[in-house]
């Protein structure tokens, strides 16, 4: 028998089943589809990055199975910070841990919930990644996708009224939904908290493109939201540095938990599959978020601040290390610019991202039966192109015409019915503007030739 | 020996830090590294002594060994406020 028979069968039957072609793995990767923030990486990343490659800062080995203790610190330190607390105050984020990207925390929660709960279905909010499928379907969990009618986020009472009938389940929210762009509000988030505590859900709530720095004025405070709620047992939150700080390829995710068994549980996958979250760009993520602290608390809590991320950093990383890459940055004496300046490459970032959404909008809603969702956050939203033919043939000609692959609903766990004359497609706008509107042209040339 | 409130303010440090009460003379005789201090608590208090006294102690000061007679760490905050 041939040793690869069973990777072979494993194809096939894949292969009929998603847009991801597995023989062509690498395709979906580089597209107006493909959900990566192609946009420039802060400068600050790029000086630290390069800085710590030079110096072989940590490369050469593998980081702690919790994570480098810079990074869970650092995001320990955040996540309460947000919540309202200090940083050593318990009762919210009491367990960080660092991840081989968001990917690995999905799989790892996903593991965690089927082995630990014993009502074993996940409620997916919305159309969503699908890799949240994938995993439910790995570890044998039922799941039930909750879209409305037109296939975007359902309205909160229906969800709410889903939760409390499947008591014990998980319930898995992207916010901003990925791929509409969509996104709860503040009382619909308590509301859903209420129902998943009530109920003892557990909300995986996947927060990889809710930045504060990204969203601006927008930015609900998710983490003071659930601690309001005293609902922190009852949540994991997955999140992100790579996808938010175009640092994809750095594989960069961590989990905020209450469970200790969960965080010891992460901690020995890191440890056992060597899962662990890339080295060299600790540096830059630890200053990313005492840029962020700062810039959120000011003047006035600045100096205790300062001297928080340089305890941290010496117990951490020693003396020297400090005194090689830290020091200038936390006692510049124009700390409060160069943070500003951090914010600013940033803001560049969303100025495209909201220029190629406004691109869309001009080019693409006038047309007939195409109807685009709201982007409220992150850089991912839909567009219901007319459908010709099933699902996949129509998204195989579109993919060709555009000279790009496109992911549409059925890769995000909601395939489109016979009877729906429309598709999604996800479009990506954290991409150069001129790619952008050139792939949006050929779109929508083809929808109006069709 | 300090007398200057110096020790009753370290105290109060640890106290609210730690969430614990101590005696002077339990923390005299046990040193402070006997105390139940984890990485993070470590280095809040460390950072809490130093907003408390408005210093800053020497980069290579700050480790565990720093706790380890409660007098000596008395004075080493004199001497940083003293600049």
């Amino acid at each position: 028998m041939k040793l690869n028979s069973w990777f072979e069968r494993f194809i096939e039957e894949n292969n009929n089943k998603s847009e991801i072609n597995y023989t062509d793995l690498v395709s979906q990767k580089d597209s107006i589809s493909d959900g990566i923030n192609h946009l420039a990486i802060p400068k600050i990343y790029r000086r630290l990055i390069c800085e710590a490659i030079k110096n072989s800062d940590n490369i050469n080995g593998y980081t702690q199975s919790e994570g480098h203790p810079l990074l869970v610190y650092g995001l320990q330190y955040y996540e309460r910070m947000l919540a309202g607390l200090e940083a050593d105050e318990d009762g919210f984020a009491d367990y960080v841990r660092i991840t081989a990207g968001a990917t690995a925390a999905i799989q790892m929660s996903i593991s965690y919930y089927a082995n630990t709960y014993e009502f074993k279905k996940a409620l997916i909010i919305g159309m969503s990644y699908y890799l949240f499928d994938k995993a439910c379907e790995q570890q044998g969990i039922e799941k039930e996708i909750l879209c409305d009618a037109n296939g975007l986020c359902p309205r909160t009472n229906m969800l709410c009224k889903r939760i409390e009938e499947n008591k014990g389940a998980l319930v898995i929210l992207t916010q901003p939904a990925n791929p509409t762009g969509e996104l709860y509000s503040e009382e619909d988030l308590k509301m859903i908290l209420s129902s998943c505590k009530e109920s003892g859900c557990i909300l995986l709530l996947d927060l990889c493109q809710y930045d504060e720095m990204i969203m601006g004025e927008d930015f609900l405070n998710v983490n003071k939201t659930i601690y309001k709620a005293n609902a922190g047992e009852n949540v994991w939150i997955i999140n992100s540095i790579s996808k938010i700080r175009a640092i994809a390829g750095a594989r960069m995710g961590y989990i905020v938990t209450q469970d200790e068994f969960f965080a010891d549980y992460i901690r020995y996958c890191n440890e056992m599959f060597c899962f662990n979250h890339a080295l060299g760009y600790e540096n830059a993520v630890f200053t990313d978020i005492f840029y962020r602290i700062v810039l959120r608390a000011g003047e006035r809590l600045k100096k205790k601040i300062i001297r928080n991320f340089r305890n941290i950093a010496l117990q951490t990383v020693g003396v020297t290390c400090y005194q090689r890459v830290f020091k200038d940055i936390l006692h510049s004496e124009t700390l409060m610019e160069e943070a500003a300046d951090f914010k600013k490459d940033i803001d560049n970032n969303m100025k495209i991202i909201n220029n190629n959404y406004r691109f869309c909008i001009d080019n693409l809603s006038r047309i007939e039966g195409v109807e685009i969702s709201e982007l409220k956050g992150g850089y991912n939203f839909c567009v219901s192109i007319p459908k010709r033919g099933d699902e996949k043939s129509t998204i195989k000609k579109l993919s060709e015409r555009a000279g790009t692959n496109l992911l549409s609903q059925k890769d995000f766990c909601y395939p489109a019915d016979d009877s729906s004359d429309r598709i999604w497609i996800r479009i990506s706008s954290a991409l150069e503007l001129e790619r952008f509107q050139a792939y949006i042209i050929k779109i929508k040339e083809w929808i109006e030739n069709e | 020996m300090n007398d200057n409130g110096i020790e009753k303010r370290v105290l109060a440090v640890l106290k609210d830090t730690l969430k614990k009460d101590y005696t002077i003379e339990q923390i005299r005789t046990n040193g402070l590294a006997s105390l139940e201090v984890n990485s993070m608590t470590f280095l809040m208090l460390v950072t809490n002594i130093e907003n408390e006294f408005d210093i800053e102690f020497d980069d290579d000061e700050i480790n565990y060994e720093m706790f380890g007679d409660f007098d000596k760490f008395c004075t080493l905050i004199e001497k940083r406020m003293e600049g």
